[in-house]
């Protein structure tokens, strides 16, 4: 697991994250926010914890 | 294809037609109907009423990748429904090898008190079956009982062998199967079936189909087809890389991240050390130790998923061969122990005692809150699970599972529906779990209806109900083609490619959405016996306390509606 901290400029989404981290595709993924399912289109606050996960199921 | 009927007071076995009623179904859906048509549904789980039933899914005995899975199904000492569970391993196929439709056995090996010479062994090959006496195996562990068995009857044999805890007849005892190496750790779990055989007599089942031919195909070249799309769909897809380089175990840290790891007897969704238990460091571990380790194994022959392992302690040897998310939660995470090596050898134990390790996990996790070990402490945990081994009266409440823990210790924070318990998926962070959970006629069972994956807001009540009514239908469709729910998602690509499948199998039309069909019929069946067997809406809930206690890290409840969860079969 990589643990990253980024800077991005006020207002920056989710989507802009996956973009400065070079992930275009994220179908495969689950954006977790602060532990809740997230967005693209959702707008990051400082200090928000953003996990980005494959989307498994176990069992 | 036949089904294979033995009784066992009377010592026969008749091989018959498959009723027209049945011959659509296989895996969870045959044993289903098998149940409702010939067990009275308020049978005694461990008499002579209750059938044991195995039945391979409708595509099973191809080497279709993923898909040899065997069902095992019956009525369940520990819900009192309906229970199927099922496994992968090597049972599937030579079943179907053998022509077996179903193998159903009825009645009980007559008893003359409680001694070790009622023990049978019940061997079927193409000559028939034979029902043998095997003393020496009671009181064995499912490593000897097998490594016995196999000397005895062949190391081609098919093996479904019970434990020391089946015998004893405690409710959270299974089924064990072969792996393709013979290692007894493919285990049909839930629900205690294992106590089911026991009650009956038997210690063992052994399918010999030496010699037998590969089941039939009606449209060999039609069925080449299709199995190639869907091998390619599957083998391409990045969830199969994910699964072979990281296990079921990468859930950890998903589940963590969602709050939803559940951890010190489902009193919190986030453990601190979930990284020290996770999919990542099982992956590093296992290949730093080399020898018998290796983060990649199938269980069945021909899988390209390949999301099985083998967990080898420092000197190489192995400690436990899977090590599952579900063990890595509930007896990692849910008793605070943050350590593989350690969960990997309470795994061995529970698998040799032929127990299910989420009930014992989440059995011991409710002895913790009763004050019996405390979180974190592996060394107490594995001093339980020797009580199971000696058969005293606390090793026997712990193998019935979490419900009998907390009765007896007076506590009523139990993680359990029906009597079963929940899976390493909090219900009160992902809630759509929580539903299939409530609703499912399997009782609490991630397996018949998982949402996790889903990209909704896990803790929306009102999303809830329509996902776990949706993974409900298709996990019943799987788990009646003997599919692995994790074929799905190579099924899910071309979702044509199941029809092609049955046709080509078969020679028979079967609609485009066959695999929702059979989810949603087989799903009728079981709600039908349990109906019958006494279950109404009241037992489709969570336990009162995770309505009403928050779980931290959200700090949510349990809250979709009762509405809501009386709505899920209404389609």
């Amino acid at each position: 697991m990589r643990e990253l901290t980024v800077d991005l400029d006020p207002g920056a989404r989710v989507a802009d994250l996956l973009a400065s981290l070079d992930l275009a595709d994220q179908r495969g993924l689950m954006l977790v926010v602060n532990g809740r399912t997230g967005k693209l289109s959702q707008e990051l606050e400082d200090g928000d914890e953003v996990h980005l996960i494959p989307a498994l199921s176990g069992g | 294809m036949l089904i294979w009927r033995a009784n066992l007071r009377e010592g026969s076995l008749q091989r018959e037609a498959v009723p027209e009623a049945w011959s659509r179904l296989g895996g969870r859906g045959l044993a289903a109907r098998i149940m409702l048509d010939e067990a009275p549904p308020t049978c005694e789980p461990l008499g002579p009423n209750n059938r044991l039933i195995f039945a391979p899914g409708l595509l099973v005995g191809h080497m279709l990748s993923s898909c040899d899975r065997i069902s095992i199904g019956g009525k369940s000492p520990l819900t009192g429904g309906i229970k199927e569970a099922n496994a992968g391993g090597t049972t599937g196929m030579q079943m179907a090898c053998l022509g077996m439709a179903a193998l159903i056995i009825e009645d009980q090996v007559p008893a003359a008190g409680e001694d070790r010479t009622r023990w049978r062994v019940l061997h079927l090959s193409q000559e028939g079956a034979r029902l043998e006496p095997c003393a020496d195996l009671a009181g064995l562990g499912v490593g000897e009982a097998a490594a016995r068995l196999l000397k005895r009857y062949g190391d081609h044999v098919a093996l479904s062998v019970i434990g020391p805890a089946g015998e004893m007849r405690l409710s959270a005892a299974g089924i064990q199967n072969l792996d393709k190496e013979r290692v007894p750790s493919r285990i049909a779990a839930r629900g205690g079936l294992g106590a089911v055989m026991g009650a009956k007599g038997l210690k063992a089942v052994v399918f010999d189909a030496k010699g037998a031919p590969k089941p039939p195909i009606a449209d060999p070249e039609a069925f080449k087809a299709a199995q190639k799309a869907f091998t390619l769909n599957l083998a391409s897809h990045p969830q199969t890389a994910l699964y072979r380089d990281y296990g079921t175990a990468a859930m950890a840290l998903m589940c963590n991240a969602l709050g939803a790891l559940p951890t010190r007897a489902f009193s919190s969704g986030w453990f601190e050390s979930a990284e020290a238990i996770s999919g990542e460091r099982l992956r590093e571990v296992t290949l730093e130790r080399g020898g018998d380790s290796t983060p990649t194994h199938q269980c069945m022959p021909g899988c390209v998923i390949r999301c099985s392992n083998n967990y080898g302690g420092p000197d190489g040897k192995s400690l436990v061969t899977p090590l599952e998310y579900e063990t890595i939660g509930l007896m990692g995470s849910n008793l605070g122990i943050g350590d593989l090596d350690t969960i990997a050898r309470m795994n061995w134990e529970v698998n040799d005692l032929g127990l299910d390790t989420i009930d014992l996990g989440a059995a011991l996790g409710v002895a913790a809150r009763a004050g019996l070990m405390a979180f974190g402490d592996g060394a107490r945990a594995l001093e339980l699970l020797q009580e199971i081994r000696r058969g005293t009266p606390l090793g026997r409440i712990l193998g019935h599972g979490a419900a009998m823990v907390g009765k007896v210790f007076g506590i009523t924070q139990v993680p359990v529906v029906k009597g079963q318990a929940m899976s390493a998926y909090e219900p009160r962070a992902i809630k759509g779990t929580g539903v299939t959970y409530a609703t499912s006629p399997q009782g609490a069972d991630h397996t018949a209806g998982n949402t996790v994956r889903a990209k909704v807001d896990h803790l929306d009540p009102k999303v809830q109900a329509a996902l776990s009514r949706g993974a409900q239908i298709s996990m019943a469709g799987y788990d009646t083609l003997g599919a692995c729910i994790f074929a799905g998602f190579g099924f899910a690509v071309a979702p044509e490619v199941v029809p092609a499948l049955l046709r080509a199998r078969y020679g028979r039309d079967v609609p485009p959405d066959i695999l929702q069909v059979l989810g949603r019929e087989t799903l009728v069946l079981e709600r039908e016996f349990n109906k019958r067997a006494g279950f109404t809406p009241a037992h489709d809930r969570l336990p009162e306390w995770m309505t009403q206690e928050q779980l931290p890290p959200h700090n949510s409840v349990f809250d979709v509606s009762e509405e809501d969860l009386d709505g899920v079969f209404d389609w």
